[in-house]
Formats: C-alpha cells, sequence, structure tokens
C-alpha cells in the first residue's frame, strides 16, 4: 500500500458493535510531509442515538508512530472520551470525536492505533485523518 | 547561560475528557509547560500531570473567557525529571468537549525563574495584554500563551509585539473548524524591557492572551589557570 497522503482518510473501523477490549488498526504507512494524524470516530447524538450511547462507555485511543519502520512506537496524543452525546467547540452535538497529536519529523514513518473499550459494546465507526 | 525553547508538542481532541501529549526525549533538571485551553460549558477541570511524575504550578490563575465557553491554564515546572517517552496530561471531568494542550520544554533558566506573568482575554484584534510587563533581569527568554475563537481552518497566527519573536509551530493548532486553536510564540532577550504581546489569528474575535517570562541562568565566575588572584591581607 502506498503511503497515506496529506488530507486523506482512512477508514479503520467498519461500522460495527465492538466488545470490551483491544482493537487494533494499521500500520499504514504515511507520507513524509504529513505533520498530524488524527483518530475520528462516530459519536451519539440526537439524529443518531444508537451511536455509542452510554456516558458508561469508555473509549481510549492509542495512536503510535514509528521512526523505524515498525521496529519501536511512540505514542502520539493518546485520549480517553466516554459515550452519550458531547459537544463541540461551538456547543452544538459532536456527531463525532476527532483527537490526535503532532508527530515527529522522519521518513518512511508508519502509524497505528489501539482502541481500547471499557463498560461497552461501543457500536461505532471510525477513520484515521492524515494531515 | 542562554535560555532557550528546546521543544514542544501538541494534541488536541475535538471532543474527549482526557488528552495527553505526544512523547518528548526531556533533560532533566529543565523547565517543562503544560498550557491548555477547553470548554467550560461541558469540562470542568480536574488536573495536569505528566509522566515524569513532576508536580505543576499554575501561573496565575485559570482565565475564563469567551463567555461561559473558554477555559484556559499555564503550568510550569522548574527544575523537572526529563527522560523519554515525556507526555503531559489534562484531565477534565463533566461531559466530553474540545481540548487543545501544549508540552514544550525550556533550558537555561535559573533556579526560580519565574519573573513576570499575566493573562487576560482581549476582544479586538490585534489581540494584546492591558499593558506589558517589564523583566527585571537582562537576559531573559519572553513565553506567550495564545488562544483564538476562530471557526476557520487554517486560522493563521502572527506575533509582532515581542520584537524578534518565534511561534513555536509544534506548539500551534490552526484548525479551527474542529479544534480549540492557539500558539506559543517565543523571544529571547539580552536587556531589561517592557513587553507586550500582540497576535492576530485570522477570524477570530475574541482570544486569551498570555505572557510569562523567565530569567535565564548566569554563569559562575571561572577562575582559570595560571590567573593571579589578589586576595586582601588583614594586618
Amino acid at each position: 500500500m502506498p503511503a497515506v497522503k496529506r488530507m486523506s482518510s482512512v477508514q479503520v473501523l467498519p461500522l460495527a458493535n465492538y466488545p470490551n477490549g483491544s482493537h487494533s488498526a494499521g500500520p499504514i504507512d504515511i507520507a513524509d510531509d504529513v505533520t498530524s494524524v488524527d483518530f475520528n470516530i462516530q459519536r451519539c447524538t440526537t439524529a443518531t442515538p444508537t451511536i455509542w450511547p452510554n456516558a458508561s462507555t469508555l473509549l481510549t485511543i492509542i495512536p503510535e508512530v514509528s521512526l523505524d519502520n515498525g521496529s519501536t512506537w511512540a505514542e502520539c496524543g493518546r485520549s480517553t472520551s466516554s459515550g452519550g452525546i458531547g459537544f463541540d467547540k461551538h456547543g452544538n452535538e459532536a456527531g463525532f470525536t476527532l483527537a490526535g497529536g503532532g508527530l515527529p519529523t522522519g521518513t518512511g514513518r508508519k502509524y497505528r492505533v489501539t482502541a481500547v473499550i471499557t463498560g461497552g459494546p461501543l457500536r461505532s465507526t471510525a477513520t484515521v485523518e492524515v494531515n | 547561560m542562554t535560555a532557550a525553547f528546546v521543544q514542544g508538542t501538541k494534541a488536541r481532541t475535538s471532543s474527549g475528557l482526557t488528552q495527553t501529549t505526544p512523547g518528548l526525549t526531556t533533560t532533566t533538571g529543565n523547565t517543562f509547560v503544560l498550557a491548555s485551553q477547553w470548554s467550560r460549558n461541558t469540562g470542568t477541570f480536574s488536573s495536569v500531570s505528566d509522566s515524569k511524575s513532576n508536580t505543576y504550578t499554575i501561573v496565575d490563575t485559570q482565565l475564563d473567557w469567551e463567555g461561559v465557553n473558554g477555559g484556559w491554564r499555564f503550568y510550569t515546572c522548574e527544575n523537572g525529571t526529563g527522560g523519554a517517552s515525556h507526555t503531559g496530561t489534562i484531565t477534565l471531568t463533566g461531559s466530553n468537549g474540545p481540548i487543545t494542550l501544549f508540552f514544550f520544554e525550556l533550558s537555561g533558566l535559573a533556579s526560580s525563574a519565574l519573573d513576570q506573568h499575566t493573562r487576560r482575554e482581549d476582544t479586538a484584534s490585534a489581540f494584546t495584554l492591558a499593558t506589558g510587563l517589564t523583566t527585571t533581569q537582562a537576559n531573559e527568554i519572553l513565553v506567550s500563551f495564545f488562544a483564538g475563537n476562530t471557526g476557520s481552518n487554517p486560522g493563521t497566527h502572527a506575533e509582532t509585539g515581542l520584537g524578534s519573536s518565534t511561534i513555536q509551530t509544534a506548539c500551534e493548532e490552526t484548525n479551527g473548524a474542529s479544534f480549540w486553536t492557539g500558539a506559543i510564540a517565543t523571544s529571547v532577550k539580552s536587556s531589561t524591557g517592557t513587553f507586550n504581546p500582540s497576535w492576530t489569528e485570522s477570524g477570530a474575535s475574541a482570544a486569551a492572551v498570555g505572557l510569562a517570562t523567565f530569567k535565564a541562568a548566569t554563569a559562575a565566575a571561572v577562575l582559570r589557570k595560571n590567573s593571579l588572584l589578589r586576595l586582601g591581607v588583614g594586618r
């Protein structure tokens, strides 16, 4: 698979009910000029009430990047969210959680992400957004 | 010694409860800074921490801005423990909301380096403090933290008030469509003066502006080999 370029989206979790535990996606190769990668997961809203509806269902997203072709990995922006309705910066219901961090510079970088679910199952779908 | 911005990183979520930055390889003895912006109408601040169990001290107090929405905090840890995979974390309670977190490292600072500091909300661009801060030592590094309310992507930043400053792009967020935007700018000074940051952000109507100045460590006098050291002799 060629390196994923900037301003691209890669589906990593199709719509399904995901049980408790760890769910891994990747690794994918990312282009050398990529500056950040975000994990994008659909959230519960009034219009989509069956998506991740329970506040007791927690999702921890652990993105990692490798600078040595997958030999070693470094975290790049872990985050935790709970289910139920969340809000964006404008105070509106958030249709998704988009989260991540800056990437160390390098060539031939690889990216992978682990999603850890507790209090599930968690019904949703997710992509990786490459910036 | 010259004070310096060593490195930094950022992390953000559009709707979450905790956010951790990517890891840095940092140096023990340096100063570490955590600067965060989040939505107060969803999340209540709980704590900041890092992966090296350092203790962080808030600079000034939390700034509430953007009506009931914006929350802003700036923390430092002087003479901290560094190492590999050094991350910073902010934790909120309540409902999921947007969080932006910057984590960066400063070197060459004196013990008890924090000199002048303040912050405020400004609602007219260019965004500034009410009045500038006057440093008390010639050699200092100025650190300005900016958070804006733009909805633009990108929301581009410029800082012109500190004189020859550098926006540290590793600690800059420009996607105002999804995240709280902001940036860190630094400027190394070799003489005292009065400094007031002046920020612009495309599409912003209000901002949180902060400035903290840090004293550089002074070099100890060195007695060179074969020098003559004259001592007073009592009678």
